[in-house]
């Protein structure tokens, strides 16, 4: 695994890695735990109903696990949605949090 | 024995995180929103050495639960520690002005987590653990007391007239008339279960000062004194502060007060007329007003040869104007307390 494939994929390994005390083994675990993590699903399926609430919720969620794990351009972007929803803006940018998350996820099922 | 941890997150990852950053060092307990922290509050009471509560969650948020935890006494044995938002100065003095201990900010550094949490506790044992041995400390001193007023009792019904039963009856008498004050009236008085105590260990030497008296004049019949012997006799009051002053130093200020009080005051009247400072009223401090009826009731009783319902017929009409009226009515409902305690502890045959 390299340190420059996660960065690209918006995770700090380096900061993230820190955070859990410089335990590798335990911060992969995490990662991994990130895959079943299911505040994006939930954030999805609350937008197809227009329950804003839900999706505030979800996305703060999910800002704060992405945060615990270093990946901080997924969670910018939640919280980014989360601004805006709590100003009741409709013109919050959904896509960059899917496509954050995609490029998270993949990089985390590359990991050795 | 591993301490217990509360950690209340609604995100999953989360909680695993703090349980997996925790547990090597606690044991933890999960749950997933406020509700559901409530309920195991409810169940694990004082077993819980810290709760660890993120803000933001939808079913009951952090303040919420912070707030239960305040109005229900639960933070003054577990702290909580509140898990804060990164961009949000505003929730963190929210938090601390509610009553938590601390805050970490999302996302959190494991190594802060471990040591707040750490900190917490220990600041949190060695708080609840110093209670523990106060708690102890005060029933040693109640054992000390015992012993003291023993020795005291039986040097007073050797140099004086006043006997070992007296001291002992005026000592329960003034403990029903408090407590039923205490219970009943809506003007407590500054009484608690444990200044009531304290007045009662405090009326023991209630007539200390008679130790400094000639004990020619205190074996003479009340009557018979000439007016000189009774001011001499009525500077028992004032001399048993002298006895006491000394003791101003001692760690148990309140005891010290009350003693004074009951010494200088439990000859004062209600309408003015007693000694030594002719105090009116609610002037006269509570303790003394209550060891002056005690101390009137058993010497109408056993000195002065009365009946115990001619005894309660005296204080109830008032004859001296001695006590207050809200004393007198008290007096009333305790009377057959009064006889009772009479009964158990007779004077004994000389």
């Amino acid at each position: 695994m390299e340190i420059e494939t996660m960065n690209r994929a918006g995770i700090d390994y380096q900061d993230g890695l820190r955070r859990m005390s410089g335990n590798e083994a335990l911060y992969h675990k995490f990662l991994k735990k990130f895959l079943q993590d299911e505040s994006l699903i939930r954030l999805k399926d609350c937008l197809s109903e227009g329950d804003m609430e839900g999706v505030y919720e979800a996305a703060h969620t999910l800002k704060g696990t992405s945060g615990t794990l270093g990946m901080y351009e997924l969670s910018d972007c939640c919280d980014e949605v989360c601004k805006k929803l709590r100003n009741k803006e409709a013109d919050f940018d959904i896509d960059s949090v899917y496509n954050r998350y995609d490029a998270a996820v993949k990089a985390i099922e590359e990991m050795e | 024995m591993k301490e217990k941890l509360l950690i209340v997150d609604d995100a999953e990852l989360n909680r695993v995180v703090l349980e997996e950053l925790l547990s090597p060092e606690y044991e933890t307990i999960c749950a997933c929103g406020g509700r559901e922290a409530i309920e195991i509050m409810e169940r694990e009471r004082e077993n819980l050495a810290l709760v660890l509560l993120d803000v933001m969650m939808p079913d009951m948020d952090g303040y919420e639960v912070l707030e239960y935890m305040n109005f229900n006494g639960v933070l003054k044995r577990t702290p909580a520690i509140m898990v804060t938002g990164a961009d949000s100065a505003e929730d963190e003095e929210k938090c601390l002005r509610m009553g938590a201990m601390d805050f970490v900010r999302k996302p959190y550094v494991t190594d802060v987590v471990k040591r707040r949490v750490k900190n917490v506790v220990e600041l949190y044992r060695y708080q609840n653990g110093l209670e523990e041995v106060l708690e102890q400390k005060a029933e040693t001193l109640s054992n000390v007391n015992e012993i003291i007023v023993a020795v005291l009792t039986s040097v007073l019904e050797t140099k004086t007239t006043e006997s070992r039963e007296h001291i002992q009856r005026v000592r329960l008498y003034t403990r029903e008339l408090l407590k039923f004050l205490y219970e009943h009236s809506d003007d407590k008085n500054g009484l608690t279960p444990q200044t009531i105590e304290t007045i009662c260990i405090a009326s023991v030497l209630h007539d200390i000062g008679e130790l400094l008296i000639p004990e020619r004049i205190l074996r003479e019949r009340a009557s018979d004194l000439t007016d000189e012997e009774r001011l001499i006799w009525q500077q028992h009051t004032v001399k048993g502060c002298q006895l006491i002053e000394p003791l101003k130093n001692i760690e148990n200020k309140d005891y010290i007060r009350y003693c004074y009080n009951i010494c200088r005051s439990h000859h004062e009247k209600w309408d003015g007329s007693g000694f030594p400072d002719r105090l009116v009223g609610d002037d006269i401090p509570i303790c003394a007003q209550a060891v002056g009826l005690a101390h009137s009731y058993d010497e109408m009783i056993v000195s002065k040869g009365y009946t115990h319902e001619q005894a309660v017929e005296r204080i109830h009409d008032g004859v001296f104007h001695s006590f207050s009226p809200v004393l007198v009515e008290t007096f009333q409902l305790v009377a057959d307390d009064f006889r009772l305690i009479l009964e158990k502890n007779p004077e004994s045959e000389k």
